[in-house]
């Protein structure tokens, strides 16, 4: 029965929450802004206490103290060099010393950089390149009709939005002309798959906001109904 | 530079009004020449066509140009006064000579009366005292004064002119300065030897002063070095002018043997307010071959008096007593006449100068006609050399306070800024002193003198030069080298009456003569000195030329040995610089280098202060900015933009277009709201389909779903969730279809979360659909786990695809993963059979695909946002199929959940969510149809406006 209460106040303070949030729609108000710090001042407590519960503690301190009762000496030097990173980046909101801090954000940094270019090269990069010129395999995978006019497709696309997005002076020689020409119809073209990739990105986004919409409202009306079915 | 025409500063190119007295500077930009009436481009010194003199036009007041006012600093600095007087007229300086030989001519009579005004000195040692000048002090009571004073002017240095100018910007006195100009110009004295060395410092000093920046030295070490009798000669009687004696002279007097005291005395008793004790020091230094020469002249002096005073104006450098030498000196108008035939007036004036005077100078230039350019020249350059004098005010202060001993200032810094010369061999004359010659032969008469320019740049000669005589004589130790120069080099109106002296002078050669002539060595600058004198448009002159007349007469001095070298002065002994001095010079010279505290300025009351930069006064090179006439708007942009700043700002403000009343935005935004609100909650309300769903699943879908169905039992999954609550209610539908289809599938599900508030969610998903399940109820840790949340983003992607237990040693209770039986055979994300992303945004999804999907071939499926969709996609159509599988949105759970139900409708509860989805999106529709349609129509309304 507690928990009936507890879920019932939950659920109370959650709808009424979600109105104050709607009311945003009348214009800016106080109830928004109330809900919108408490949205805020829960979201970030609540990261910090996983974050300390999760890293902090669970992958630092609580290894450490058992390792320091152990005498696990490998483990304390392990543990050691986080922490002093960690340490280090405490630095940074003193002038004076905040240099020290510096080595962490070049830890930091460098280990993200490394793994974003190599990811996205490797990951992103090179697998699109491969599948935008290789046709045979829209050939392959949707019949020769479709296949070869998907992959036509989206070639032409890729190759007219890169150039689209060609920046240069006017070049001379015989073929400046041709390429000019090239990259303005083609880029044109390109253009055109620019908007439509973005109409499609709006459209999908209104999808997804809609959904959370109707998420919101169906968690009222099923609020709503299961308090006045429980009540 | 542009000189004032009121003053004569030098001012700035551009300047619109004069520094010094703000008189306006008109721009011009052709300079008319005043001989031949030629235009010249307003740089020209000198005229293109008959090489008159062309600056002075600009500067109508010469004697200021030639002492130009000092800028900067508080040192001392040239009063108006004082500068209005030096700048007078050409033809002021002319009248002022018919006033000067008055005191000349007495003083001439009572020097033949008294007869050997030298001899007379009992303190003099006549061993100090070149034989020339011995020689020439013998013949003064013998000769008429208008002789001494004519052949001192033709024979004395034109480097001692230098000082003349200097002497006079400091004497220069207010209420006569004209007369005391023509006065010492009239009475310009014999080249003493001590004389010659006082002045000669001076140029020197400049030189030195220039090349190191301490031109300021220069004007005060000329002061304190300056002989006694100098400076009383110069100096007017106290009474009636004491400020006008210039701090040179204060410091020649110091220096000046007895004898000459005595003449100087002597001669001031009858004229105290003349400069008559110049003429006396004059001519007790003349040397005996001009002393003789001169009765052969006195016969012609009605004729050539005049020229003689224009010589006298334009070698006034024996006279350090000049008041204003200056203007005699730059005058362009007295350098022209003295080209141009003699005025009668001039005659009339000159005939009062002392007969001697005008006796050699006007058979010179008659003799020596290609000369007189050069002399003409010499004239014009000289007023180069006066700015580095001392300013008139600054000098009037200097005598109040310059003590009997010269400065020592200039003791001291003298040997620095002579050091980097090189030192000279022992038998030559020191390269220091042959600086000091080199400077001085700027002001030699009949050599084209070097500008202010090459004051600046001059570069000294590596070869010692040799001094001026009297210096060389005055060499107390080493022996002075007299260069022998040949005959040819000689002025022939000096080279005819010099040879007679030199005859008698060979016949008793003196011991200090014959080290003279041991001399081997005759420096470069000096025997190669060219004949005749530079381009009359060039205002610079190499500084180590010698005047030819000077050359000559030196070596002639020298071949001849008629020189008798004496005692270098203490003063000039103090120049010399301290790597170069003997032993026994520095103890003499200690007392010298006693340093007075400034005097006037800011920096009064310091000792050892550096003074001004002569440079700054010295007047460059005249380059009249050509004045930019205004430009012809011959461009269209130029005209625009003259049109555009011309314009008058417009009055009329732009219309503004009026905004729509807030209150119909308002209630057609809330009609909005309100159609969306209710479009959507009315299929939730109702809980049933308003339309028939005939759902027909992507491929992507029916890969997803086939990729789960084939997984078999005990198959691990891991299930990524990456959205927060947030995202929850779109992304649950999702998790919900996919997790419940592996769960139904019994895999062993995963969970883990990239973000902080996702594994609560996740948690409560798994929780939900365990329950639901009997297999997986209660089963948390053996069937399912949830890793909580794994910080770092892309690095923790990469960490898990490493090891689980170093991204997350514990599950999201704390407990640690390996007492989580599902988790025994799992270490690592390649050891899942299938990852599934359920991912809100692209990024969560990318990191999946790049750090673990890819590099380490892990099968990835994702159900993912609706917007993130467009963005999936691509890496579903790869070859590789990055992407085994994917759903987005609400459509896609709805599909995949008929799909996994084999059902071609969805769920009822989701065919609600579909058709409020549907419901809204056609009020969006409408919404954008007819905003379009009012745009539309605004924008036509718009165009016909």
């Amino acid at each position: 029965m507690e928990t009936n209460l507890l879920d019932l106040a939950g659920t109370l303070v959650a709808v009424v929450l979600t109105l104050f949030v709607f009311s945003y729609l009348l214009g800016d108000n106080v109830l928004y802004r109330l809900a919108e710090h408490l949205f805020v001042g829960v979201a970030v407590g609540y990261a910090v206490v996983v974050a300390f519960h999760t890293v902090l503690a669970g992958k630092l301190l609580t290894p450490l103290s058992v390792a320091l009762s152990e005498g696990d000496s490998g483990q304390i030097l392990r543990l050691a060099i986080p922490l002093a990173l960690g340490l280090l980046l405490l630095t940074k909101p003193f002038k004076t010393i905040s240099w020290l801090g510096s080595l962490s954000v070049a830890f930091l940094l460098g280990v993200g950089a490394a793994l974003a270019i190599g990811g996205a090269v490797l990951g992103t990069l090179l697998p699109q390149v491969d599948a935008a010129a290789d046709v045979t395999y829209f050939v392959t995978r949707y019949g020769p009709g479709l296949g070869l006019f998907s992959g036509l497709v989206a070639l032409a696309g890729t190759i007219g939005v890169l150039l689209f997005f060609y920046f240069g002076r006017g070049q001379q020689g015989r073929l400046a002309g041709l390429r000019e020409s090239l990259v303005r119809v083609w880029g044109g073209l390109g253009r055109w798959y620019i908007v439509v990739a973005f109409g499609a990105i709006l459209a999908t986004t209104f999808l997804s906001r809609l959904s959370l919409l109707i998420g919101r409202i169906q968690f009222l009306l099923d609020s709503v109904r299961g308090l006045l079915v429980g009540g | 530079m542009t000189y004032c025409p009121k003053c004569g500063t030098a001012n700035r190119d551009g300047s619109r009004f004069c520094n010094n007295c703000g008189e306006e500077l008109s721009p011009q930009t052709h300079v008319t020449c005043p001989d031949c009436g030629t235009e010249n481009p307003a740089q020209n010194l000198f005229c293109s066509e008959c090489r008159g003199r062309l600056m002075p036009s600009l500067a109508p007041s010469p004697g200021a140009e030639a002492t130009p006012t000092i800028k900067g600093l508080s040192l001392p600095t040239k009063a108006p006064g004082d500068a209005q007087s030096e700048g007078e007229s050409p033809s002021e300086t002319t009248e002022s000579e018919d006033s000067t030989p008055t005191w000349l001519r007495e003083l001439g009579a009572s020097l033949s009366e008294e007869g050997e005004p030298s001899g007379n000195d009992p303190e003099e040692d006549p061993s100090e005292i070149p034989d020339w000048l011995q020689a020439l002090r013998d013949s003064l009571p013998k000769e008429s004064e208008s002789e001494l004073g004519d052949t001192e002017q033709d024979v004395l240095p034109g480097w001692l002119s230098e000082m003349q100018p200097e002497a006079a910007a400091a004497e220069e006195p207010e209420p006569e300065p004209p007369a005391l100009d023509a006065e010492a110009e009239a009475s310009e004295p014999e080249p003493s030897p001590f004389d010659s060395q006082a002045l000669e410092s001076e140029p020197s000093d400049v030189e030195a002063g220039e090349e190191e920046s301490e031109p300021e030295h220069a004007a005060f070490e000329a002061e304190e070095e300056t002989p006694d009798w100098l400076s009383q000669l110069r100096s007017p009687p106290p009474t009636d002018e004491p400020e006008h004696s210039p701090p040179v002279v204060e410091a020649l007097e110091e220096k000046t043997p007895d004898w000459l005291a005595q003449l100087r005395s002597s001669a001031a008793a009858e004229e105290p307010e003349s400069m008559a004790p110049a003429l006396e020091t004059e001519e007790n230094g003349e040397p005996d071959w001009l002393t003789e020469l001169r009765p052969e002249y006195e016969p012609e002096e009605p004729e050539l008096a005049p020229i003689v005073s224009e010589a006298g104006e334009e070698q006034p450098s024996d006279q350090p007593a000049e008041p204003e030498p200056a203007a005699s000196e730059e005058e362009p108008v007295s350098v022209e006449d003295e080209a141009e035939p003699i005025p009668p007036d001039l005659v009339a004036e000159e005939e009062e100068l002392p007969d001697w005077l005008a006796a050699l100078q006007p058979a010179a230039e008659e003799k020596e006609s290609e000369l007189t350019p050069a002399a003409l020249e010499a004239g014009e350059e000289e007023p180069a050399d006066w700015p580095a004098a001392p300013e008139p005010a600054a000098a009037e202060e200097e005598l109040e306070s310059i003590p009997t001993e010269p400065e020592p200032v200039f003791t001291e810094e003298e040997p620095e800024i002579m050091a980097p010369e090189p030192e000279p061999e022992e038998e030559e004359l020191p390269e220091w002193l042959a600086l000091l010659g080199a400077a001085a032969t700027r002001a030699q008469p009949g050599v084209t003198l070097p500008g202010d320019e090459a004051l600046e740049e001059m570069e000294m000669p590596d070869e010692p030069s040799p001094f001026q005589p009297a210096i060389i004589e005055t060499e107390p130790e080493p022996a002075a080298p007299m260069p022998d120069i040949e005959a040819g080099e000689v002025p022939d109106w000096l080279a005819e009456h010099q040879p007679d002296v030199l005859e008698e002078e060979l016949a008793a050669p003196s011991p200090i003569e014959e080290e003279l002539t041991a001399v081997p060595d005759v420096p470069g600058w000096l025997s190669d000195l060219p004949e005749g004198t530079p381009a009359p448009g060039e205002p610079t002159v190499a500084p180590a030329e010698e005047a030819d007349w000077l050359v000559s007469t030196e070596s002639d001095w020298q071949e001849d040995e008629i020189l008798t070298p004496a005692e270098i002065p203490a003063w000039l002994l103090a120049l010399k610089p301290a790597e170069l001095r003997e032993e026994g010079e520095e103890e003499d010279l200690t007392p010298v280098a006693e340093e007075l505290p400034e005097e006037t300025g800011l920096l009064a009351g310091l000792q050892g202060t550096l003074p001004v930069e002569m440079a700054i006064a010295q007047p460059r090179a005249v380059t009249m900015a050509e004045v930019l006439e205004p430009a012809i708007i011959d461009s269209p942009q130029a005209r625009l933009f003259a049109d555009v700043v011309g314009r008058s700002p417009e009055a009329t403000p732009k219309e503004i277009a009026a905004t729509p009343p807030r209150g119909l935005t308002q209630v057609a935004r809330w009609i909005i709201y309100a159609a969306l609100i209710i479009a959507v909650s009315l299929p939730l309300i109702l809980g049933t389909a308003l339309v028939p769903h005939s759902l027909e699943p992507t491929q992507a879908t029916i890969d997803m779903h086939d990729t789960i169905e084939s997984l078999g039992t005990g198959s691990a999954v891991l299930v990524a969730f990456d959205y927060d609550p947030a995202t929850s209610d779109e992304m649950n539908p999702l998790a919900q279809t996919l997790v419940g289809h592996l769960m139904d599938k019994g895999a062993s599900v995963v969970a883990v979360s990239l973000l902080p508030a996702g594994p609560a969610t996740a948690q409560a998903v798994l929780d939900a659909l365990a329950a639901e399940r009997p297999d997986y109820a209660g089963s948390y840790g053996q069937r399912y786990a949830n890793l909580g949340y794994i910080p770092g983003q892309a690095s923790a992607v990469r960490l898990l695809a490493l090891s689980l237990e170093a991204a997350s040693p514990n599950d999201f209770q704390g407990t640690p993963l390996v007492e989580l039986p599902v988790l025994e055979s799992l270490t690592s994300a390649p050891s899942f059979d299938l990852i599934v992303d359920l991912a809100p945004t692209q990024d969560s999804l990318r990191w999946w695909i790049e750090q673990a999907s890819t590099p380490y071939d892990i099968p990835l499926a994702t159900g993912s946002s609706a917007s993130v969709a467009p963005f999936a996609l691509p890496y579903y159509e790869t070859e590789s199929q990055q992407l085994v599988g994917m759903i987005s949105g609400v459509p896609g759970a709805a599909t995949y959940g008929a799909l996994v139900a084999n059902q071609s409708s969805p769920p009822e509860a989701v065919a609600a969510r579909l058709d409020a989805l549907v419901a809204g999106s056609l009020v969006m529709v409408v919404v954008l149809l007819i905003g379009n349609v009012i745009y539309l129509s605004q924008r036509g309304s718009g165009r016909e406006r």
